[in-house]
């Protein structure tokens, strides 16, 4: 039997580990320096600079040595179990002391490099919810202790997670297999989506071809031939050559639409979406295909897109940003493409079941000092085009032109930008936060307020005197950020933090 | 559908008498960790005046490398002023349920971090810490490194401390 209080002294990894660590790092600093290295020996060195070369590099075998020791000795690990923790300490010169809660560790696994094959020794990983950074890795340890190890975690962490996972079986036995509504997405449908979704490629083109043609006319007409003669043969050569140029867009316009059908297809073909009891399902693409299941419980984060083009084909695209569970291949964001405004009510009625329901509702919209922030950096790419045009001489327009172009895109952006200031708002209710914005790319993003990992509150020196903050919500699926907002919303920041804390609810 | 918990109540909330993360007072940080600042800014900027040096000696006139000293003298002015500044402004508080961290003189940045969303708390020292004698107290949670907080220039027993409060706290509020 084991020993109940195994681990609980410090340990150290496998002696071998110290081998392990020697020849990482030599291979680190090889790969550094391999190519100073490679060098001096092209470069042709005399006897004596070899000898040098050797010396260093015996040095530098020696000190690395000496540092995988320290490291060894350094690297320190045991399991408190007055504290249910698993207790991790390194580092030579500056140390970490990392601390996980057994109820934390999210599983616990061994891997194994050829190098770690060849000198018998496992990588132990232990992982905690959240990004892979906060996961700790043993690089060094023998079958017998990875064994135990990860039994013992393993087994502290059923015996802490016991209820939880109790109650989730008791749910399994219950479910529900009947399916309560069927979503799938045609042919037709998705032949829509990507005809929609890359028109910005088109419009480039576009905007590219009638800019060389542009140039192209500019040019000739700059160049006054006086020979009749010799200007009408020019004059039917630019024809031509715009004639070329006209069957080269259409070409280009056709595959960068059929490139785009071609990638929706590949990805979405299939697409089906399935509602049972408690979970939704989700299945698509052709090459590979993807099943996911969504539970309202996982969900962190919602956003439904869409623009007026595909407003009117009654195409809605919804993204839903999971919290990693503990399954790391599973993708932390789900793009449901070609889904009807009924389809989306549906979703967000089982995602949201409260959603519809609520006390108070309460607007925020941004300070014009973003809109003329946002308004300064839209003209700054015309700033920089005319200092160009101005100072170097190889943008061959004239200045009206120049005044006009210049213009017209001010214009553009200046109605783009306010547009957009306009449809920018932040929305609470009892249960949720929104965010709206885009006007053309209408963005609509939901976040059930418990759900939050923190908030951070945000205030540059210049937003002080008009009172106003950047607000930021942290969520396992992603952050949610509102900038330059009148500091009323800080009661509301309390709001959430209180329905936070005073929730207990799993958040994933 | 959830079944209605037993005591279950759903008074209404007014906004106004909720507790105020912005009122509470905040406890500063070791005058430490601006000798660690300083130290670092110090290095930096000695590096970059020897390589000022260096250049002046080969390539630049000394009118030339005059303008650039100056241009580097005020920016390490302002540079340790900030340094000052960042001091002043850092400060943290621990409520019942969270913890506070405020940073930064010119982008001030508050973030507020529930314990029931904590994942863990671990304690680090670089190398100049362990010279100075003080520590940083990392919190992570599951949001991603902008969620996460260091709250650097700790006594060391104070971190020690607030390490196990957060522990406590963690495995208290686990469902």
């Amino acid at each position: 039997m084991m020993n109940p209080e195994a681990y609980s002294n410090p340990q150290r990894q496998s002696i071998a580990g110290i081998l392990l660590i020697f020849i990482s790092s030599i291979y680190k600093l090889f790969r550094s320096f391999w190519a100073v290295g490679a060098y001096l020996l092209v470069s042709g060195p005399s006897r004596t600079t070899l000898i040098y070369i050797g010396l260093a590099l015996l040095l530098i075998g020696f000190l690395a040595f000496i540092y995988s020791y320290l490291y060894y000795r350094k690297f320190i690990f045991y399991i408190d179990y007055k504290r249910e923790e698993f207790v991790l300490e390194k580092g030579i010169f500056s140390t970490e002391n990392t601390a996980i809660p057994f109820d934390k560790i999210q599983q616990v696994y061994f891997k194994r490099s050829i190098l770690q094959r060849i000198i018998k020794v496992y990588s132990l990983v232990i992982e905690t919810a959240g990004s892979n950074l906060k996961e700790v890795e043993i690089k060094a340890v023998s079958e017998e202790d990875a064994n135990k190890l990860s039994k013992i975690l393993l087994k502290a962490k059923a015996e802490k997670t016991e209820e939880t996972s109790l109650e989730e079986e008791s749910e399994k036995t219950e479910e529900n297999k009947e399916v309560f509504w069927t979503h799938k997405v045609g042919f037709l449908t998705l032949l829509k989506i990507g005809i929609s979704t890359n028109y910005l490629r088109g419009l480039s083109l576009v905007f590219a071809f009638v800019m060389t043609i542009y140039n192209r006319v500019n040019t000739y007409f700059k160049d006054q031939v006086e020979d009749v003669e010799v200007y009408f043969d020019q004059f039917s050569g630019v024809l031509q050559s715009i004639g070329f140029l006209a069957i080269l867009f259409v070409l280009l316009l056709l595959l960068s639409i059929s490139i785009t059908i071609i990638e929706v297809f590949i990805k979405y073909y299939g697409l089906t979406i399935q509602q049972n009891k408690d979970k939704m399902e989700v299945e698509m693409g052709l090459k590979t295909n993807t099943k996911i299941s969504l539970q309202p419980r996982r969900l962190q984060l919602m956003r439904i897109k869409t623009n007026p083009v595909q407003k009117r084909l009654n195409l809605y695209e919804a993204q839903i940003s999971l919290s990693s569970s503990e399954n790391e291949l599973q993708k932390n964001k789900i793009k449901i493409p070609g889904l009807g405004k009924e389809i989306v009510e549906k979703i967000k009625y089982f995602l949201y079941p409260e959603s519809s329901k609520s006390s108070f509702s309460t607007t925020f919209r941004p300070d014009k000092l973003l809109l003329f922030r946002k308004i300064s950096l839209a003209t700054l790419p015309v700033v920089i085009f005319l200092a160009f045009w101005y100072f170097l001489d190889f943008i061959n327009l004239k200045l009206g032109a120049i005044l006009s172009i210049s213009s017209l895109y001010i214009i553009a952006a200046l109605i783009l930008q306010i547009l957009s200031f306009r449809a920018r708002k932040l929305i609470f209710t009892e249960e949720f936060l929104q965010k709206k914005t885009g006007f053309w790319n209408k963005t609509d993003e939901t976040l059930e307020l418990f759900k939050i990992q923190s908030i951070s509150v945000k205030q540059p020196i210049w937003y002080r005197r008009k009172n106003l903050v950047n607000v930021v919500f942290h969520t396992a699926g992603g952050d949610l950020k509102f900038y330059a907002v009148n500091t009323g919303i800080i009661q509301y920041v309390n709001y959430v933090l209180y329905k936070a804390e005073v929730s207990s609810k799993h958040w994933m | 559908m959830d079944p209605v918990a037993k005591d279950f109540n759903n008074e209404q909330i007014d906004l106004a008498f909720l507790p105020k993360y912005e009122q509470v007072a905040f406890s500063s940080v070791s005058s430490k960790y601006l000798i660690k600042m300083n130290i670092q800014t110090g290095i930096f900027m000695l590096v970059l005046t020897i390589a000022l040096g260096v250049f002046w000696f080969f390539q630049l006139n000394n009118m030339q490398s005059g303008i650039i000293f100056g241009f580097v003298l005020v920016a390490f002015i302002f540079r340790f002023w900030n340094n000052y500044k960042l001091l002043q402004s850092l400060g943290y508080a621990v409520r019942e349920k969270d913890i506070i961290y405020k940073r930064g003189f010119i982008f001030n940045k508050t973030t507020v971090i529930p314990f029931n969303r904590v994942q863990h708390a671990s304690i680090s020292r670089g190398i100049w810490d362990k010279l100075l004698g003080i520590s940083s107290l990392n919190i992570f949670t599951a949001g991603g490194g902008a969620s996460d907080i260091s709250i650097p220039g700790l006594e060391p027993e104070m971190a020690v401390q607030l390490k196990e409060a957060i522990a406590v706290k963690i495995s208290h509020d686990e469902s």
